[in-house]
């Protein structure tokens, strides 16, 4: 299914249509303001600075594609948080699907391998986060980390409030069970 | 450990997270968006194959790759300026994977049998300026005068600087080789001014003594220092050179007489860089993957490097078809083709690995694919920082173009397993992002 151009028709194919410089200036300047702290939200979700900065990368590009179908600039760091979390489900799909293959990638930053990470107890809650089921790592990630509202949480999990508490109590009580069994 | 109430755990939690969160001090990638002016990004490839290895002949029993052939030297008057042709409106699609945008790709130029046996030692080829999502050709740049071919091309980390190599045109046989000059090419693919698209500069560098051949090249990824591989004639030992573009100085680490060459053996892009300037990877043929710090004193190519992956054993012969560091200096990729004792004993299979290895510890880390060896090798294009994402070709049977075994007749990005074809011309034998 490859696709060739040969250099003798090159330009004969159907053309992009360029995208005015305002959305790219735009975009860039949100990539300034705000990419830090999304491959940090990232992070916690995927478990290493690489693959958190492909998520991010995904998601501006995302954010990039459909500028001119923004309507609130005040809802585009939402829009990224939750193409953030949708890029990290994405790659533990990949990862999961990964069978022939070794898939190579960094070792998450709390584990002893990257020796990232400072304190035992600190690795050890979020190795114990990365058990989770993902739903409640994301409402953990997204409450303790960004220190977000139930209902900021509920947005861009596109879930109810309801859902979030409910969610959130369950993931703080398996992570003190985990942290009770290995002690 | 007692129990703790859930403040205490929520405390815990939060400070976790904000542990985890100091570890990223810095990003790693620009943004992706293409913004007004130059936006410097951590990717750079360098796409090297020598033109003889590149054109191999389809023998009645199979395919041989031709080695790299030792080349005369000779420092060309300046040449008039190239031709750059500019085609196609800009792209600015947005490419798979995160790769960059753009890219140099050379291609063979006009038509014919460029591997017929009386056809010049290297086919003249063009630099064509594509758009990675949509194969596009932005401008295309001939060889200036007295060249007619360019042989390489090497990319710096910022998106729109590179070096090309370029040869004049000769038959075979020969007595003297081409001459090699080096160009600075600055692209500019979103500029509406399609002249403006592509810019060819000469550079001052002397390939010396005669007969010397260039086999292989790499841009630092701040676009100042340009590492070149030579392969002198034979009974005279091979070098590194490492030039800084700025003042023409040129440092120089040789190898002992009589010792590996980078020439026999390894065909493909045998130097890469990692982001710090001063590593640099190499390979030299049938021993072993080193790294040279660039900055540090010494002329001895050897005793000036560390040993990093000895060439695998347990197989007939294991031949370094491609060697590239990932910019994060962590990880070494390599392409090995490897030939063993067929199953049934008789002859012996050939099959290519594309396989990643510790930088630190030279341990094999994964094998990410294990393949057919198609009319060329799998050449890996362009790798993210850390070696995740990966542009390749050769990975896919490929059609025969002008006599000779095309290279790269397919070219796609392999990440986390899976491949996804990106457009690729089929004249394409070498491409850098």
């Amino acid at each position: 299914m490859s696709m060739t151009v040969p250099a003798d028709r090159a330009g004969t194919g159907p053309q992009p249509v360029a995208v005015p410089d305002a959305a790219r200036e735009a975009v860039d300047d949100l990539f300034r303001l705000h990419a830090l702290g999304l491959v940090r939200l990232a992070l916690m979700l995927v478990g290493d600075q690489a693959t958190a900065e492909d998520v991010v990368q995904e998601a501006f590009l995302g954010l990039y594609r459909a500028w001119d179908r923004v309507r609130d600039p005040d809802a585009v760091l939402g829009y990224l948080r939750t193409a953030v979390v949708n890029g990290a489900r994405s790659v533990h799909r990949s990862r999961g699907r990964a069978r022939l293959l070794r898939v190579p990638h960094d070792p998450p930053v709390w584990s002893a391998e990257a020796a990232a990470m400072d304190g035992e107890d600190r690795r050890a809650v979020l190795a114990a986060i990365a058990t989770l089921p993902r739903r409640q790592r994301e409402v953990l990630a997204l409450k303790y980390y960004l220190d977000l509202s139930e209902r900021d949480v509920a947005a861009i999990l596109r879930v109810s409030r309801g859902t979030v508490a409910a969610t959130g109590a369950r993931a703080l009580a398996a992570v003190a069970r985990q942290l009770r069994e290995d002690q | 450990m007692t129990d703790h109430r859930p403040g205490d755990l929520e405390d815990r939690v939060r400070d976790a997270y904000q542990s985890a969160a100091r570890t990223v001090q810095t990003l790693r990638r620009a943004s992706p968006v293409l913004a007004a002016g130059p936006v410097p990004r951590p990717r750079r490839v360098t796409g090297f194959v020598p033109i003889a290895a590149a054109m191999a002949v389809i023998a009645a029993v199979g395919v041989s790759v031709a080695l790299p052939r030792l080349l005369a030297s000779g420092q060309p008057q300046p040449s008039p300026p190239a031709a750059v042709h500019a085609s196609a409106t800009p792209s600015y699609a947005a490419a798979p994977g995160s790769v960059p945008p753009y890219y140099v790709a050379l291609n063979l130029a006009g038509n014919g049998n460029y591997c017929r046996a009386n056809a010049p030692y290297s086919p003249a080829t063009d630099a064509v300026v594509r758009a990675t999502a949509t194969g596009a050709a932005l401008a295309t740049i001939t060889p200036p005068r007295p060249y007619g071919t360019f042989i390489g091309v090497t990319a710096a980390a910022d998106d729109q600087t590179f070096v090309l190599a370029a040869q004049a045109l000769a038959s075979p046989p020969l007595t003297q080789a081409p001459p090699t000059g080096f160009f600075l090419l600055r692209i500019d693919p979103a500029n509406p001014a399609p002249s403006a698209r592509a810019q060819l500069t000469p550079l001052p560098i002397k390939v010396q003594p005669q007969g010397t051949g260039v086999t292989g090249l790499a841009l630092s990824p701040d676009g100042t220092k340009l590492a070149i591989a030579e392969v002198y004639p034979i009974a005279a030992p091979p070098a590194l050179h490492v030039v800084t573009l700025a003042t023409g100085a040129q440092l120089v680490w040789a190898a002992t007489t009589g010792g590996p060459t980078f020439g026999p053996g390894t065909t493909g892009e045998p130097l890469s860089w990692a982001a710090d300037e001063r590593t640099l990877a190499f390979v030299l043929a049938g021993t072993s993957v080193r790294l040279l710090d660039a900055d540090a004193a010494g002329s001895n190519l050897m005793a000036s490097s560390r040993l990093v992956v000895s060439t695998p054993s347990g197989y007939l012969y294991p031949s370094w078809q491609q060697v590239m560091i990932t910019l994060d200096g962590q990880t070494i990729i390599a392409v090995i083709e490897i030939a063993a004792e067929a199953k049934n004993g008789h002859g012996t299979t050939v099959r290519q690995e594309l396989v990643t290895y510790s930088a630190r510890t030279g341990r094999l880390l994964h094998v990410l694919n294990r393949i057919p060896v198609y009319g060329n090798s799998e050449r890996v294009l362009w790798a993210s920082p850390s070696g995740q994402v990966l542009t390749v070709s050769g990975t896919q049977p490929g059609a025969t173009v002008g006599g000779c075994v095309n290279v790269g007749a397919t070219a796609g990005v392999l990440r986390d397993g899976h491949f996804t074809p990106i457009p690729w011309s089929d004249r394409t034998f070498a491409a850098a992002w």
